[in-house]
């Protein structure tokens, strides 16, 4: 009486011997049909299911204890055609994250990615690609361009001529600014071209011994928000076209600010030729 | 005191470093196509890497394709307009945001 197997015999055998009687009166089956069918239900069937269900109840309520959330970071479109993000886990479905791609969202997708492991769900390769970049340089707001690009690159006597470069993890865009004398100058970043757009966002006409200088910014479009990809300071002066890209953290600041990181002096007191 | 810049060439006001050596030959700064070039009386000077320019007298610096600029008498440090290099930084970021396809 003791012997758990014993007690553990007599359940098993009342639970087949029950559902053998229920099966048969219920189904009008023979007995031996009706055994064979209880005997399979309870040493295979019953146990499958309780398994699967304390399986799950366990995962749901005891596995943040021991383990980190199973990260889903998803992009979706509203009808605006406006980016919302959603940042979830997988396992308990608590949601992180929802909205539109704002710079803080961005910042912290991008400050995160390194150290938080996350599937990436409806994730474009441009947008990752997006992501790679502002890991690189900053998440920085675009400004709004100032004049014509054609216009600008006219008067450069450039033009923008995009070059794909295909990498091994990524392909990337290059877009080379060409001119007379076939030299070529190079902003690259991701390749897209639907969500990428050449700005140029400051231009000044005849002024250090320059007889034209502007800021051409390669601009993702992640809607409603916009960033800065690539900033490149680009000019025109007695030698020919010449191009440099200042410091990332300068790149929201104006031509002044910029110049004054090429050159390292203070422009008050730069005298050129 | 002013700084002055030349094409990619540079010169930033700044004070002699005592151990700096000197050097006897002219500066010629290399461009992109042409030197830049310094007549005048001036001596030069080198220190970790980094060249001096000590200007007694009024000097000219000269490029074929630039205006010749006149250095007021001081002492220079002689630099080069700076850019920033992204692609490599870009490379290295790459398989964090390699993406699943679902």
């Amino acid at each position: 009486m003791d012997d758990p197997a014993f007690w553990f015999r007599l359940i098993i055998n009342s639970l087949v011997e029950w559902l053998a009687n229920l099966l048969q009166y219920t189904f009008h089956l023979s007995p031996s049909t009706a055994s064979t069918i209880a005997v399979g239900t309870v040493v295979f069937v019953l146990p499958a299911t309780l398994y699967v269900i304390l399986f799950k109840v366990s995962v749901t309520l005891m596995a943040h204890r021991f383990h980190r959330h199973a990260l889903r970071v998803e992009m979706d479109e509203d009808r605006d055609g406006n980016i919302i993000i959603k940042e979830d886990c997988e396992v308990c479905g608590r949601v992180f994250l929802k909205g539109y791609g704002d710079p803080q969202t961005i910042k912290y997708l991008v400050d995160t990615a390194n150290r938080t492991p996350r599937r990436w769900v409806n994730w474009p390769l441009e947008y990752s690609m997006v992501l790679s970049q502002m890991a690189t340089v900053g998440v920085i707001t675009a400004r709004k361009p100032i004049e014509d690009i054609e216009k600008v690159l006219g008067e450069l006597g450039v033009r923008l001529k995009p070059h794909i470069m295909h990498g091994f993890f990524m392909d990337a865009i290059r877009f080379k600014l060409i001119n007379r004398r076939w030299r070529t100058i190079c902003i690259s970043c991701p390749r897209r071209a639907g969500i990428l757009e050449v700005r140029a966002v400051e231009v000044q006409r005849g002024t250090h011994a320059n007889r034209i200088i502007c800021i051409l910014q390669i601009v993702a479009k992640m809607k409603p928000y916009e960033y800065v990809l690539d900033n490149v300071v680009v000019g025109e002066d007695a030698s020919g076209l010449w191009m440099a890209r200042p410091h990332p953290n300068t790149w929201s600041e104006g031509l002044e600010e910029q110049l004054r990181w090429i050159t390292n002096v203070d422009r008050g007191d730069l005298i050129e030729a | 005191m002013a700084a002055y810049r030349q094409g990619d060439v540079v010169f930033i006001p700044s004070s002699l470093p005592r151990t700096a050596r000197r050097l006897e030959k002219p500066l010629k700064v290399r461009g992109e196509t042409n030197d830049h070039i310094l007549y005048g009386n001036y001596q030069l000077y080198r220190h970790r890497h980094r060249t001096y320019v000590v200007v007694a007298e009024e000097s000219k610096l000269e490029h074929p394709q630039h205006d010749t600029i006149s250095i007021p008498p001081g002492t220079y440090l002689v630099k080069r307009v700076r850019t920033y290099v992204l692609d490599n930084r870009l490379a290295r970021m790459i398989n964090v945001y390699r993406p699943l396809i679902d």
